[in-house]
């Protein structure tokens, strides 16, 4: 009897055991199923931008912002250098060569100086022949009494109203001692000019007209006193 | 009380269950989620109040369990879509009912306790009393005869 009556309670027991015990078993499965998948599903977003707090993504903002502003500013620098590098050196060559065509500045380096004396009966295309001679031998600027040759120069003889004769450079009179400066190479102008049957060799033997030619090591030639401004003449555009 | 280790394997159980099924809800639904998990945890919580104070119905605890969560979710998903944030009502209504709940639970056990050593201390003046007054009753009737029964 004994036995038999443990037996039942025993029985009870297990059975109001079971009554609480599963119901809340499965609540609690249930309960840590969802959380878990809740739990890695907020890891998840946690890292994500769309669940980060209002604050947090500000200074984001503006530390990106920043970071942006920085970099562009190191960009327009380095891209100014950039230009700068190419512009500044191909305007440069190419102002140095229109300069040194056109005669705009006053350049200097080794050559020769032909002095023609005032009592040696020399006309204009004497003059025009050594210059010839002299861009002939290579002559990169020439200068007659410290008026810049180019290409617009104008050499001629002219008879005034008193009847004087006299050379015009440029429409100016031209005074003696004529000066005339050449920058190369001194010694292929030297000999430009005085090989046997050349200019002076013809001036000495024909005229009576003896220039000295000196070498010098540096010579200066001055710019041209006015630039032409061109009225008519435009670039073709290809 | 002894077998509350049964519902904590259960708990493990279900949390090995989740993270081996390494499975996140959709961003939009996981407010939801997070709103069913609260409305689970404080039935948990009911329920174990409801044990403590023998009130526990397994029925009720399951019934509840699924409708708080659905209607928890649901409530967060609704207020959603009229641009109300219900959800807040939710939380705030659990948040309270947890926090009561783990009070009655914390008081409750705290009776029990006190209630069981004054139940112990009666016992002990009992029996003390019990012995004293058996001893005085020995004392009293020295020449009796005990007379036994058996039982049939």
């Amino acid at each position: 009897m004994l036995l038999k009556k443990k037996k039942r309670e025993g029985a009870r027991n297990i059975k109001g055991f079971l009554i609480w015990a599963v119901p809340l078993s499965i609540a609690f499965m249930l309960f840590g199923f969802l959380f878990t998948i809740q739990y890695n599903t907020q890891q998840s977003i946690n890292t994500t931008l769309t669940d980060q707090t209002t604050n947090d993504l500000i200074t984001l903002v503006q530390t990106l912002t920043e970071q942006r502003t920085k970099l562009e500013q190191e960009l327009e620098t380095l891209e100014e250098i950039n230009t700068n590098l190419d512009l500044t050196t191909i305007l440069q060559n190419e102002i140095e060569q229109l300069q040194i065509h056109g005669g705009s500045t006053e350049v200097t380096g080794e050559g020769v100086v032909i002095t023609l004396t005032g009592d040696s009966p020399f006309v204009s295309y004497d003059l025009i022949d050594i210059i010839n001679e002299l861009f002939g031998s290579g002559a990169e600027a020439i200068s007659i009494n410290d008026t810049r040759i180019t290409f617009t120069t104008s050499i001629l003889d002219v008879t005034d109203s008193t009847n004087t004769k006299m050379i015009t450079i440029n429409g100016q009179r031209l005074l003696t001692p004529v000066v005339i400066k050449a920058i190369g190479d001194a010694e292929t102008l030297e000999t430009g000019l005085t090989f046997s049957g050349g200019i002076i060799d013809n001036l000495t033997t024909l005229y009576n007209i003896t220039p000295t030619i000196q070498q010098k090591e540096e010579i200066i030639i001055p710019a041209v006193k006015s630039i032409t401004d061109f009225q008519y003449m435009k670039i073709i555009t290809e | 009380m002894r077998y509350l280790f049964i519902p904590i394997i259960s708990l493990i159980l279900g949390v090995l269950a989740g993270s081996a099924l390494t499975f996140t809800i959709p961003v939009a639904y996981a407010k939801y989620l997070s709103i069913a998990v609260l409305a689970a945890l404080d039935t948990l919580f009911g329920g174990i109040r409801a044990m403590v104070s023998d009130e526990f119905d397994g029925s009720i605890l399951l019934a509840g369990f699924f409708s708080n969560t659905i209607l928890a979710a649901a409530l967060a998903f609704l207020g959603d879509q009229i641009g109300v944030d219900l959800y807040l009502a939710a939380v705030i209504a659990l948040g309270i009912r947890l926090f009561t709940n783990a009070g009655i639970i914390r008081r409750t056990f705290i009776q029990n306790m006190k209630n069981r050593n004054e139940e112990k201390k009666a016992l002990r003046k009992q029996k003390r009393i019990i012995t004293v007054k058996t001893k005085e009753i020995v004392n009293n009737i020295e020449n009796v005869e005990i007379i036994t029964f058996e039982e049939k």
